[in-house]
């Protein structure tokens, strides 16, 4: 009895043995390294010249349409926001002993043609007085709750940033194109500023400029 | 009680070796133990250890059969996208594997899949964000299979990989398939004994690897291991 048993043991132990699937593996190591990318690019001319030479255009003002235009590419959520970099505009030259030469950064008026579809404060979507920096609130680059956003808001609950995309496939959201206008009037007090010119209350004639910042930032 | 003991030894003579050459003993040791009061001749059960030996040797041997990939290389691939092109259009590694198949007295099957540690899932290594989705899905990694007869995975395509419980064949089926050879007029999906040693055009794959993540997840390094197994067709 033993004997059979041992025989039928051995038996089972050859025919499960020899019926072992047989197989081979290789192995493939794959690193995916998703880098982050936030791309401000302008794509016009960095210099807008404003030159009043005539009544009308004091009267009337400049208006620049479309003079800047930017694509963001971004793989993380972001904001973007504007500021001067300063509070004044820099007198270069002086045509006149008479007038203000310290013109506020709010007599330029700006404005997105793509809406921010954020519910910030203060925006673009309609031609108004840039922010100087101090008015902007910008510190070390950056925003409060004070700053004017293209796109965005301070915070970063749903609703308050812009999501990942690209321009070229996403032009509704991922570009701006930005005007500009300046109206002196007759005198050059720029009513339309939301900062009124110290006394004698209007532009001394002269050469001046602005550096406007546009600023692209990871919401966080 | 009386103890019988057999032991195979073997063993290549150190003297015959040169200093630091590799060797390696193969010991196979079986004890079986007799009490004294049995009548059982002893013989008989040697001569049922000579039917257990075999049995034991057929397990190391696997009857002459053999499936290997042969060369194997274990590749580091590394996917880096730092522009939006990049994301957007993806990145193909060229021939970022070579399979080489060795199929002695069986049929055979291979398939791929991915080994993460949450099936379906890249395994996050680091973050570089708070936003955006994560961890992105294996799908976004997908391959292209080069095969000189071709295999059902072949041509310009790429297919997306799947978690490897849930593999896809290159060859065959997970079934039992009919035997393809590769002198057979059309040998697409060969998958007989042979090798890439005389019949590449059948049994020497080119993996080529694609990944296009988009820009929705979130920043961050991630790996994932590629499993390609062959084994045989049941």
């Amino acid at each position: 009895m033993r004997k059979k048993l041992l025989a039928i043991v051995a038996l089972v132990a050859f025919a499960t043995q020899s019926k072992a699937q047989l197989s081979d593996e290789e192995y493939a190591y794959v690193t995916m390294d998703l880098q982050g990318i936030l791309n401000l690019t302008m794509t016009t001319d960095p210099t807008v010249n404003f030159v009043f030479k005539t009544i009308p255009e004091y009267q009337n003002g400049i208006i620049k349409f479309n003079a800047t235009k930017l694509d963001v590419d971004a793989t993380v959520a972001w904001d973007l926001f504007a500021y001067a970099s300063t509070d004044n505009w820099v007198q270069v030259d002086a045509y006149s002993t008479t007038g203000q030469a310290t013109l506020p950064a709010e007599i330029l008026e700006m404005q997105s043609i793509q809406p921010n579809t954020s519910v910030a404060t203060n925006t673009f979507n309609s031609l108004i007085s840039l922010k100087g920096l101090t008015n902007s609130g910008v510190v070390g680059g950056v925003p409060v709750v004070a700053t004017q956003f293209l796109a965005g808001m301070v915070g970063t609950a749903a609703g308050e940033s812009y999501a990942p995309g690209a321009a070229a496939a996403n032009p509704s959201t991922n570009q701006f194109r930005v005007h500009y206008r300046l109206t002196p009037g007759i005198p050059a007090s720029f009513p339309n500023s939301t900062v009124a010119l110290a006394a004698p209350g209007f532009a001394q004639s002269g050469y001046y400029y602005l550096e406007v910042v546009y600023a692209l930032v990871e919401d966080l | 009680m009386k103890t019988y003991s057999q032991q195979a030894n073997n063993t290549i003579k150190k003297g015959n070796l040169k200093k630091d050459s590799p060797f390696c003993i193969f010991s196979l040791q079986l004890n079986v133990t007799i009490p004294d009061s049995s009548t059982v001749n002893s013989k008989r059960y040697i001569s049922l250890l000579a039917l257990l030996l075999p049995a034991l040797f057929s397990f190391q041997t696997g009857k002459g059969q053999s499936l290997t990939f042969d060369s194997k290389s274990s590749p580091d691939i590394d996917f880096t996208f730092n522009t939006i092109e990049k994301y957007v259009n993806g990145i193909i590694i060229p021939q970022a594997l070579e399979l080489n198949v060795n199929a002695i007295g069986s049929d055979w099957d291979i398939y791929i899949g991915a080994t993460t540690t949450a099936a379906g899932s890249f395994n996050v290594i680091n973050t570089y964000s708070t936003t955006g989705l994560t961890p992105p899905p294996v799908s976004i990694l997908q391959a292209r299979i080069y095969n000189g007869s071709n295999t059902p995975q072949s041509g310009s395509g790429f297919f997306p990989l799947t978690d490897v419980a849930t593999p896809t064949y290159i060859i065959g089926t997970n079934g039992n398939d009919a035997t393809v050879n590769c002198a057979d007029p059309d040998p697409t999906g060969t998958n007989s004994p042979g090798t890439y040693v005389t019949d590449p055009e059948c049994y020497k794959f080119k993996i080529d690897l694609k990944l296009v993540p988009g820009l929705n997840y979130r920043p961050g390094l991630y790996t994932l291991r590629v499993d390609f197994i062959i084994r045989e067709d049941l």
